[in-house]
Parts: structure tokens; sequence; C-alpha cells
């Protein structure tokens, strides 16, 4: 599913040049969990921008589903991630205006889903993350781990290929972080792929495999199962 | 998708509650500025078209050119309408009206003074479409002594009696009520209350070459104004030569060449209320400029409002990035978040369209007072109206939310959510300056306008006049007390007063735009001589008129009982010395020559005095004896108790004739009322002035308070290391001041090229002083330091270690 190929990725400011992705190269297969772990500022934000196309590289290959996609513009990346990707953060980044089920429902719009099915959708998901009780709630009336279990509903639920989670547990005390970790698997079990990075052992053996980074470069795969 | 952009919207205008209030406010004024506008525009612009063939209808004038200045006449003389339709096929009808003078109006027992009444041609109602309430309304003005009235009048004097068929007299004789109509239409250049019948006048004369009726044509639906207009010299050399060559004993040749100044030209009907302005208009006309002035006045308020918007949502932004952020990452494109904030500045509009219409009913009636409309709130329902309001929201609403919009959707997904906290924007933004700039500018320029209009006002009103206008009693109506004995008798009686130092009767009073002119040229110079015919301003006078107006002789003598032959003698001004030419030669004893050859003989020169408005400049004046239908008594009165004089005025004007109507006015307050106009233009501006100021300040608060919030860290740090409060308020006002100075500079010469401008149509008028300027700059920084204090202050005083903490 995903086929990168020597990426590199410089930051440029004024005083000082970053090279935060240095000639990696990886593989995920469909159907995969990988987790990406390593010490703090080694790319793995970046990597995980890359991957789900919110940020562009400066040189190297990156193979989405068949499809060379560097090249890609604004419009065209958007239109890939709205309809294949989604997203899980460490900060949960819910829009605060909107309750539980508009948030969930956002993907839906954006990829014009019709309104009856979009309330079927929506409610399903809802009632397999268990915040259906939340619906109406706004962000800011919710837990962490009640928060987090909303973006993962909005992350599956246009039934993407690829959930890319950043951190998805940093925010959380370790039995919501299980709670999260154990949908993640489910999710994976049922067919989607998964890349999460994370700072935590602990999570990282609820993935297949896991790409240790340093310095912008991967350095040992450890395969779990 | 519409839907949820419409959701997301109403919830944030809700949670930003400052920034919706000052929005919406903002917006609603100047929408409300922007609606009373364009009524007065769309009501300026409909004058006289209520006339089925409003657009065949013209008005035919008359250019006169004399000493190098073309006169212009908007009515002819007698024969001329008859005459152009019988020489021309294309005009299909033809009809005149004639003002009536002031007359007394009576019924049984009622008696009024109207002066409002016209004599016109049968056919004219039906020219100009005006429906019969009852009377037939194609033979009512056939017979003379027909008069018809209007509803008003109608009730005035006959209550609830059907009137027609009834007598009223009219001056000395009696009419038959024909017709009734409701009243002249509100969008007309002419509101009469009464129309007599032209048959009365037995008109016999059908001469050519004076002026006084308002004729109008009625031309076939092809034809072309234009072209007809080619043909009129050769009707002027039909009957204009032979008529000047007879009155003026001179040869056919000589005649034609002075009548080469004579062009007869066609007005369209529509076109009088705003573009023709001339001495001898119906009524005081619009003027074309003021609907430009107004609706560039509109437009800007507007523009003031959208800039708040784009403005305080650019500060704003911070707030709203992540959001941008999120829809990114969850595949929203660009275009789609430009949408959905336009949707935003949209609905915001139309949320003040509604409060618009609440301000535009309250504001209506002082619109009315101050525009001189007749606007009623109905109109703004309806359906073509609500429709462009509908438009114009969108507008507006697409014009402020268009930078924001592309600016806010723009922003970096990556860089948004790096940090779970929101990134702040850079307070200082090039073009959120500009625009603040654009606002203070344009709010300067309407103060310094606001100032100069009032300061040539004040100056026209106190410039000296020539002649005394303070504590002079004017009666009108000198004639109805009764012959010229009973006049003079109660003269002599008011002299008896030790009050009253001055009494002149029968007499022309400064401040009256009706009096006598004519033609005249100097004997000493042939009258076809190129240039020596001018136009000459009449006053009829007595012995007393210039001492009881303490009006200066210069050169010769006043009239004077003892000699005679006074009544063939003038007293010019000095204007009429210098357009006769003869500045540099003794005037006195020189002849001049009136149209109809009469001669009078100059016995002396009166200074110049503003028998007119200021705004003129002081044309030729001709004064001599003798009495003419206006007169009154002109009363130089000494005395602090006003009230009590005029209470014995009036029991000796009783004691002369008891039924006589006792009417009067004092000279100053009629003169402070030939300036209503520019009292009125005062009063606009200096209202548009307060509403720029208005909405420019609600900007600059909602700014202040984004600014200062965002830099809530950067001050408490500042003072922690010894930041005194007023060094902290300096901080922060500081750029905003320099933004209103920058505004100011760009200000003055704008605002002085506009009034420099303003002030060419006044023959006497103030210099454009500096320090008008700068106490408008002064003024506008006082406001905006006053503004963004408010916000400043309460930042500098907050505890620093308590904005540190939340941080
Ligand atoms: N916008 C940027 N401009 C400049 N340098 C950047 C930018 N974003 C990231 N970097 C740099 O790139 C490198 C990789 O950053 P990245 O955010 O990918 O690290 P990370 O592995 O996710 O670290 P952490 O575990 O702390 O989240 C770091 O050195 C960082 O300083
Ligand atoms: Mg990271």
């Amino acid at each position: 599913m995903i086929k990168i190929k020597d990426l590199e990725k410089i930051y440029r400011t004024e005083e000082v040049e970053t090279i935060a992705l240095n000639k990696l190269s990886m593989e995920v297969k469909e159907g995969e969990f990988v987790a990406v772990m390593g010490p703090s500022g080694c790319g793995k934000s970046t990597l995980l921008n890359i991957l789900g196309l919110l940020d562009d590289s400066d040189n190297g290959s990156f193979v989405f589903n068949g499809v060379e996609v560097t090249k890609f513009n604004e419009r065209k990346r958007a239109e890939m991630r709205k309809h294949n990707i989604g997203f899980v953060f460490q900060s949960f980044n819910l829009i605060d205006e909107l309750t539980v089920y508009e948030n969930v429902e956002l993907p839906l719009i954006y990829t014009g889903v019709k309104t009856p099915d979009r309330k079927a959708k929506v409610e399903a998901v809802l009632d397999k993350m268990k915040i259906m009780h939340r619906r109406n709630h706004y962000p800011q009336q919710l837990s962490g781990g009640q928060q987090q279990r909303v973006a993962v509903a909005r992350a599956v639920v246009n039934n993407p290929k690829l959930i890319l989670a950043d951190e998805p547990t940093g925010n959380l005390d370790s039995s919501n972080g299980n709670e999260v970790m154990e949908l993640l698997t489910d999710l994976n079990e049922q067919g989607t792929t998964i890349v999460m990075v994370t700072h935590s052992e602990h999570d990282a053996k609820f993935s297949h495999r896991i790409i240790r980074m340093l310095d912008g470069q991967t350095v040992t795969e450890n395969i779990l199962v | 998708m519409l839907k949820n952009y419409l959701k997301i919207a109403l919830r944030n205008l809700g949670k930003n509650k400052t920034f919706s209030i000052i929005n919406v406010f903002g917006l609603s004024l100047g929408l409300a500025c922007c609606l009373l506008i364009a009524s007065f525009v769309f009501s300026e612009l409909s004058y006289d078209t209520y006339p089925e063939k409003a657009n065949q209808i013209y008005r035919v004038e008359l250019n006169v050119t004399g000493n190098g200045t073309v006169e212009t006449y908007t009515n002819v003389d007698v024969a001329v309408g008859a005459g152009m339709m019988n020489a021309y096929p294309e005009i299909q009808a033809f009809t005149r009206l004639l003002n009536l003078r002031e007359s007394f109006v009576k019924y049984n027992n009622k008696e009024f003074k109207e002066g409002n009444m016209a004599v016109v041609d049968s056919n004219f109602l039906q020219v100009f479409s005006i429906p019969f309430i009852s009377g037939d309304a194609k033979t009512a003005l056939n017979e003379p002594n027909s008069i018809v009235i209007t509803n008003a009048l109608a009730t005035k004097y006959f209550g609830s009696e059907n009137p027609i068929g009834k007598q009223l007299v009219v001056g000395a004789s009696t009419f038959k009520v024909t017709g009734l109509i409701d009243k002249i239409p509100d969008n007309s250049h002419f509101h009469k209350d009464a129309f007599i019948s032209m048959s009365t006048m037995h008109l016999t004369n059908q001469t050519w070459s004076n002026v006084s009726f308002y004729t109008y044509l009625v031309l076939d639906s092809k034809a072309d104004p234009k072209l007809l207009e080619a043909k009129f010299p050769e009707l002027v050399k039909k009957h204009v030569v032979p008529e000047v060559a007879k009155d003026m004993g001179i040869s056919m040749a000589e005649a034609q060449k002075s009548v080469n100044t004579f062009v007869f030209f066609l007005e369209p009907l529509t076109r009088i209320h705003l573009y023709s302005n001339t001495k001898y208009e119906l009524e005081a006309n619009g003027d074309i400029q003021y609907v430009y002035i107004f609706s560039a006045l509109a437009i800007f308020i507007l523009l003031l409002a959208c800039v708040n918007f784009t403005n305080l949502s650019t500060a704003a932004s911070a707030k709203r990035a992540r959001e941008v952020g999120i829809r990114k990452v969850i595949g929203s494109e660009k275009k789609q978040l430009m949408i959905q904030f336009l949707v935003e500045s949209v609905l915001l509009t139309y949320i003040a369209i509604v409060f618009t219409y609440a301000l535009v009913y309250a504001l209506v009636p002082h619109f009315n007072q101050l525009a001189g409309t007749h606007l009623s709130f109905g109109f703004f329902f309806s359906v073509p109206f609500i429709l462009s309001v509908l438009a114009l929201g969108l507008v507006v609403g697409i014009l402020a939310g268009i930078y924001p919009a592309f600016f806010l959707s723009s922003f970096n997904i990556i860089s948004v959510l790096k940090s779970s906290s929101s990134t702040s924007t850079k307070h200082r933004s090039p073009l959120r300056s500009g625009l603040v700039i654009f606002q203070f500018a344009v709010s300067t320029i309407l103060i310094i306008s606001t100032l100069v209009v009032y300061q040539q006002l004040h100056y026209m009103q106190n410039k000296k006049l020539g002649y005394d206008k303070e504590q002079v009693l004017y009666l009108q109506d000198a004639y109805i007390l009764g012959s010229k004995d009973v006049q003079n008798s109660f003269k002599q009686e008011l002299l008896k007063d030790s009050r009253i130092l001055n009494v002149s009767v029968g007499t022309d009073v400064p401040g009256n735009p009706n009096m006598d002119g004519t033609q005249v040229y100097p004997k000493d110079k042939a009258a076809n001589e190129n240039g020596t015919e001018i136009h000459a301003n009449i006053y009829h006078i007595d012995y007393d008129y210039l001492s009881t107006l303490g009006i200066k002789m210069l050169h010769g003598r006043n009239f004077s009982n003892e000699f005679p032959t006074d009544s063939f003698a003038v007293i010019i001004n000095q204007a009429a010395v210098n357009d006769l030419g003869w500045a540099n030669t003794d005037p006195i004893g020189k002849t001049i020559v009136t149209s109809g050859q009469h001669e009078f003989k100059v016995i002396g020169v009166a200074s110049d005095f503003h028998y007119a408005s200021v705004k003129q400049k002081i044309a030729p004046l001709m004064m001599m004896l003798g009495n003419n239908y206006r007169t009154g008594f002109i009363v130089k009165i000494k005395t602090s108790d006003v009230q009590r004089l005029l209470a014995d005025v009036k029991k000796k004007w009783d004691v002369a004739n008891p039924v006589a109507p006792f009417s009067y006015y004092f000279l100053d307050e009629h003169f402070a009322s030939l300036y209503a106009a520019e009292q009125r233009t005062g009063q606009i501006f200096s209202a548009f002035a307060i509403i720029a100021i208005l909405i420019a300040c609600l900007g600059l608060f909602g700014l202040a308070t984004y600014i200062t919030q965002q830099r809530v860290k950067e001050i408490g740090i500042r003072k922690i290391f010894g930041a005194t409060i007023p060094n902290l308020v300096m901080l922060v006002s500081k750029e905003f001041l320099k933004l209103v100075i920058i505004a100011f500079v760009l200000a003055i010469p704008l605002a002085w090229w506009a009034m420099h401008k303003w002030l060419q149509d006044y023959q006497y008028r103030i210099d454009l002083k500096w320090w008008i300027f700068l106490s408008a700059g002064i003024l506008v920084m006082l406001i905006a330091v006053l503004t963004v204090s408010f916000q400043s202050v309460k930042a500098a005083i907050a505890n620093p270690v308590k904005s540190l903490r939340t941080e």
C-alpha cells in the first residue's frame, strides 16, 4: 500500500537547515499495523504528515496504492486524502464549535455522502465507539478518552484504507489509552491498515511491526507477529 | 453542506460576541445609511416620470446672451407654444403655465392668502396625466373663470361639502370650481394648489420676445428634439426680429443682429428637477451633484463597515486557525473553506439587514427632515426594493468576507496543528493597516468638510450686507389696508411711536426672490452695439427706503418730492454702473433705456448691497419711485421688547382696517432662511461624519481588543521587568496612532481639493484656513486615543501573574 524510497525532507529557516528525513525508505503492506518509534525530533511526525499527504517531500518517491503522489497538487492530495486516509492526533483536534455527532459527520459531508446515509453511518460508528449517548455534547464536555474515541470515530467513519495515528494515547491515562489501542486493533482486524507513531513500548506491542527511527532514518525493524 | 456551513457560522457568531456585535452594528449603520440614500436617489431620479408621455414632454427654454453672460429663462412668451406647434407637425400638443401672484382667496367668511396658484391651458392637467376626483378632465378648464383645486384646498374652504360648482373669489374676480384633483405628485417639479383657466386672461397680444409662460411641448414619440431645436432660429427670424425692431425703433437688420443671441431650446421634462437650476424655476429643484455626492458618501460608509469585518476577521484568525487545519486534514478543499467563510460573512450581513430595517424605521422621519424628502417606511418594503437589498447584502457580505476567506483558508495545515494551542498570527498586517488608514482618512475628510460647510454658512449669515437687517420689521401686503391715503395715515401713526425710527412703504424688500427685471442699455451707446445691453433688476422704492434700510449713497442724491421729474429718475447700484460701462465716467445725469423704449435719468448711485442671497454676485439694480403689487411696510425699530411693540403695531393696523389680515416677518430671520440649503448640507455632512467616525472607532476598538489579547503575555513580562502603566499604554496605542496620523496626512489634500471645489459655487466665500484641518486632525486623534486606550489601559493595569499563568 505504501512504498517510500529515498525520501528527503529538509526544513530551511533563516539560520539553520534541518534534515528531518534523510533518504528514508520503507514499505507498509495492506492490512498491516505498524508502529513508528524513536527519540524526540527524529522525524516521526514529519514522516506521518507526508504519508498523510498533508505535507510534500523534497526528494525521493512515494507510491500510495500504486500511484506516485509526490507530484500531486494541493487539490488532488485533498481528494486522495478524504477518500483513503483517516487521522488520529495526540491532541484530538476536534472542532470545538461542533457537537460529537457533527464532528464525526464532517468527513462524510466533504466526500458528498447523502444525508440519510450519513445518519446511518455516523450512528453506527458512534455505537461502535460506545459514545452514542454523548452524541449531542460538545468536545469540551468530554473526558480525554472520550474525545479520542470521537477522534477515532471521525477517522474511520469514511471507511479509510489507512489510518495514521500520531501518539494517539499521549494525552491519556493508561486505561483510556488501552481502550483506544483496542479500538485500533479491532479496526486493523477488520482490514484497515494502521501506521501509528508512539513513545510507548506498551502501545507498540499492539502492532505487528515496529519501525525505529533515528535522525531521519529507519534503523531497525522488529517484527512482532 | 450549506446547512453545515450555516450551523457553524451561527455558532461562531454566537461565540465571538464582541466581534459579532461590532460587525452587525457597523454593517447595520452602514447599510441603513446606504438604504436611506438609495431611496433618496431613487426618489430624485423619479421626478416628473409620472405623466404618461413623460419622455415626450419638453419645456421650451430660452438663452439670451448679453454682456458676455448667458441668461437662461425657463419660461417664454405667450405666443411661442402655439407658434411652434403650428410650424412643426412633430409637435402633438403644447400647454402653458403662468404663475399667479400671491392673492387673497375668499369663500363666504373664510379668507386666506394663497401663494401657490397658476393659470394654465385647458389641456395642462391632461398633458401631465393628473387624475380628476370629480369634474370633467377634458372640459374643466375650457371656460373663463374656471378653477380646478386640490383636495387640501377644497377642505380648507369648503370643509366636507362638495366643492364642484362652488364660487371662489380670487383677488377681485369670481371663479367657479369645475374640477377636483387629489394633489400634484410629490415627485413633480411644480406643486400648485389651484389651476385657473387660461381663457380667463383674454390674451390678445401674441408676442414672442418676453417671458413668463412656462411652455411644455408634447413631441411625437419618434421626433428628434435636437432636429426640432435646430429649426427654432427660423421662428426667431420670423417672429422675434420684427417685434424687437418695432419695440426698440430700429431697422430689421439691426434687430436681427441684436437677437442673434436669442436661442430657444428644449429641456426634457425628466431632466428639469436634477439638471435645471436657473433663477426662474417653478420651485427650488434638486441637483444631480448632490445625488452623486450622497451616493459616493453612502458607498464609502458601507465600505467602512466592510473594512471592520475584514480587519476583525483577520485579526481574530488565530481562533479559527485550528478549525481550518482540522477541516483540511479531514479532506476539505481550499475552495470549500472559502465558501464556508463567505457564508459566514453573508449570514452576518443578512443579520445586519434585519437591524438595518429597524434603524431605517427609526431614522426615516429624521432623514426626511434632513434631506427634505417625503420617504415613507413602506417604500422600503416594496418587492423590487427588498430584492435589491438582498442582492446588496450578498455583495456586501462577499466584499467584506472575501479577503478573510482567502486569508483563513490558506493556512498551512501542519504549522496550524503542530501546537495544540492556536498559532499566533502577527499583530501587524499591511493590509489591515491600510484599511484602518482608509477608514480614518474618510472620517477625517468628512469632519473637515463639515467644518468648512458650517464656516461658510456662518460667513454668509454674518457677512456685511450693505444694509441694516437687524431690528427691521416687514409688514406684508400694505395694499390690503386700503387706498394710498389709508396707507399713508397708517405710516404717520406708526411714526408717532418713539420706538419706530423710520417707515418705508410700497417697496421691494431685500431677500425676496421675486422682483421685476428688464433688459436695458445706456442711451449714450447704440442699442445694437455689442455687449451694451444688460439685464437689470428693478426695485420699486419710496423716498424713505434708503434711509430706513441704511443703504449708503455713493454719488448723486436720493429721490425727493421737490423734483416732480423724479418719477422718470433712477438710482442704480455700483454693479449697474460697472456693467453699463460707466465705471470711468460720471454716471449722474446719464440716461438708461429699458425695453419698451422707456427712458430713465440716473440721479444717484447707491453702494452695492446684497438684495439677493450672498451666494450670488450682486447684480445690476435699478431703483425707481413707484408702487408695485408686492407692497409692504419696512419698519425700522429700536426696542428691547419686540413683542410689545408688535402688539402695539397690530393695534394700529386693526384701527386702520379691522378686516385686513396682519402678517409680518423680521428681515434678519427671513435672511437666515435663504441659507436653508447650506444648513441642510451641513447637517447631512455632520451626520455622515459622525456615522463614519463611529464605524471607524468600532473597528478600531475591536482591533485593539484582539491585539491586546494577543500581546497579553508580552505585556505581563514587560510589566514584571519594570514597565510603567503609561509605558504600556503607549506601547499598544502607538501603532494605532501612527495609522491615524498617516490617514490625516492623506486626508488633507483630498479634503482641500473637494472643499475648494465646493466653495467655487459661492461668489463670496471663506478662505480654507490651516486651523480647520488641524482641528479636524486633533479631534480624530483624540477620538482614536480614547477608543484604543480603553483596551490598552485595561491590559496595562491587569495583574501580570494572572495573564502569564493563563497562557
Ligand atoms: N516547520 C519546521 N521548521 C523547521 N524545522 C522543523 C519544522 N518542523 C519540524 N522541524 C524539525 O524537523 C525535525 C523532525 O521533527 P518532527 O516533528 O518530525 O519530530 P518527531 O520525531 O515527531 O518528534 P516528537 O517525538 O518530539 O514529536 C526536528 O528537528 C524539528 O526541529
Ligand atoms: Mg511528533
